[in-house]
């Protein structure tokens, strides 16, 4: 059972394609299929803190993202989004990063485009694009969206944790190459940066690396750590909740144009002590409550569209990443955290 | 409580068997059976199927009161308290249950969470605990239409 003639979903998209059983806690609607190529090979890369690492301990599960992403038939993918799909905007197909991932990508593109209604993002594997052209191609297929997951704040994380500390095939200067490619070729703002949040770096040192998504043309889209069981990371500690609302908080400001990171002051640990805004803009921006949502690819109305309920914790807990506008004591605790109550 | 022990409801996919009563405050989706001189309190199959499978469950309370929480389940997107359709006291918990809450996602039916001594007769016969299929009909009805809007 392999891509292009299957693949791997969410366990939110098996959920709203009637595939799993289940519901979403507090009435979230996935709005985006988040899709996962499968190779019986596996990823070639070895990322310390993914789910589909090659050094992963066998037989330790099979979760990526903290879920499980069951393998369905694309047929059936492509029939249920359109039969159970009326909340859905977007599909995003995930490339890992397998010889032929390239290739199926633009296939499952070119299918998800001629026989389905939702716009379409690719999260690719940069170490498999050679050329701006191949960025090319894919939108010539039908993406009009492109996701990098650079997941690492730093060049030293990033080798460590992708590239030559794990023997892995990633390097840093590709990845950010291929950024500047893919805003070339998308659009500005249209391209994502994928960061995890609590993999090591600073405050200072993931808001530069925001800043610097930013400034490239690409929205920078936060995720939390999760420990994966039986990645090399499956003891490390998530990131607090202050720390990710700090970076919440401080990314919308740089996106929305409200600051700089270069307008932020820092303690000697590396946490924002200062926003680089006033009080009131502050209380302006929680109040509004969108610097708290999922940040992901948007859908037509410009809102956005992959909110992953529940991705990045289990639900019940405090969520780091809301899936819909964060309620009154939703915001009331957002203020806790940021020290701002 | 008279019952009729060999039937089973349908209502859409979900099916509900006639030897046991069902617990609709709270919209508990409990489900209650007698066993000698106890009851036996599990979740019924819209539940079992509208939650997902299930990761975690858990019982919080060893003194039951009617419409008050005893346990929670939790699975990969959705969490939810369950609550007790009587007023007694847990004499056993199902450890098989605890160590694989998906037995209940599989037979919901088979796999009761607590095994409860009632404070007294008069737990089973109030109007909340239904037992008459039309009124179970009825109320599921409306729970998959809930459903649905969500």
């Amino acid at each position: 059972m392999e891509s292009p003639e299957y693949v791997q979903t969410s366990t939110a998209a098996a959920i709203t394609l009637k595939l799993f059983p289940g519901r979403f806690y507090r009435g979230a609607r996935l709005k985006a299929l988040n899709l996962l190529l499968t190779y019986s090979e596996g990823c070639r890369a070895s990322c310390a803190y993914c789910g589909l690492s090659r050094k992963r301990v066998p037989l330790s599960g099979r979760t990526f993202i903290r879920v499980d992403w069951p393998t369905f038939a694309t047929d059936e993918i492509i029939a249920r989004a359109n039969t159970y799909g009326k909340h859905l905007e977007r599909v995003c197909i995930s490339m890992v990063t397998h010889p032929r991932a390239y290739q199926d990508t633009l296939t499952l593109v070119r299918r998800f485009r001629e026989e389905t209604p939702l716009a379409i993002s690719t999260l690719i594997s940069p170490t498999l694009m050679k050329s701006k052209e191949m960025l090319a191609e894919l939108k010539r297929a039908g993406a009009e969206m492109c996701g990098i997951a650079v997941d690492c704040a730093t060049p030293e994380l990033f080798d460590a944790l992708r590239g030559r500390g794990m023997q892995g095939p990633h390097r840093w200067e590709h990845y950010w190459r291929v950024v500047d490619w893919a805003v070339a070729v998308f659009g500005r703002l249209n391209v994502s940066v994928h960061l995890i949040v609590g993999l090591g770096e600073s405050e200072r040192e993931m808001l530069a690396a925001v800043q610097r998504a930013y400034d490239a043309g690409a929205e920078a889209h936060l995720f939390a750590f999760y420990p994966e069981p039986g990645s090399v990371m499956q003891e490390h500690e998530r990131p607090g909740i202050e720390q990710y609302r700090r970076v919440q908080l401080a990314r919308y400001l740089i996106h929305r144009n409200l600051a700089r990171y270069q307008d932020m002051r820092f303690s000697t640990r590396g946490e924002v002590v200062d926003f680089g805004v006033s009080r009131q803009v502050l209380e302006e921006v929680i109040e509004e409550g969108k610097a708290f949502m999922t940040s992901g690819c948007r859908g037509r109305d410009g809102e956005v569209a992959c909110n992953r309920p529940y991705g990045n914790e289990r639900p019940g807990e405090v969520l780091r990443n809301f899936p819909f506008l964060p309620s009154e004591e939703d915001k009331r605790l957002i203020r806790r955290h940021l020290g701002l109550a | 409580m008279e019952l009729k022990t060999e039937q089973v409801l349908k209502v859409g996919e979900y099916e509900f068997p006639l030897d046991r009563l069902y617990y609709r405050g709270r919209n508990a989706h409990i489900w209650v059976k007698r066993e000698g001189d106890t009851l036996l309190l599990g979740i019924d199959a819209f539940l079992a199927e509208s939650a997902g499978y299930l990761n975690y469950l858990s019982v919080t309370a060893e003194r039951l009161e009617r419409g008050e929480a005893f346990a929670n389940i939790e699975s990969a997107k959705f969490v939810s308290k369950l609550y007790s359709p009587v007023a007694g006291r847990v004499v056993e918990v199902n450890r098989e249950v605890m160590e694989n809450p998906r037995l209940v996602n599989q037979s919901p039916y088979e796999a009761w969470i607590v095994r409860v001594k009632p404070s007294s007769e008069a737990e089973l016969s109030h109007e909340e605990l239904l037992s008459e299929s039309e009124e179970l009909r009825e109320w599921i009805e409306q729970e998959i239409a809930r459903l649905e809007e969500e």
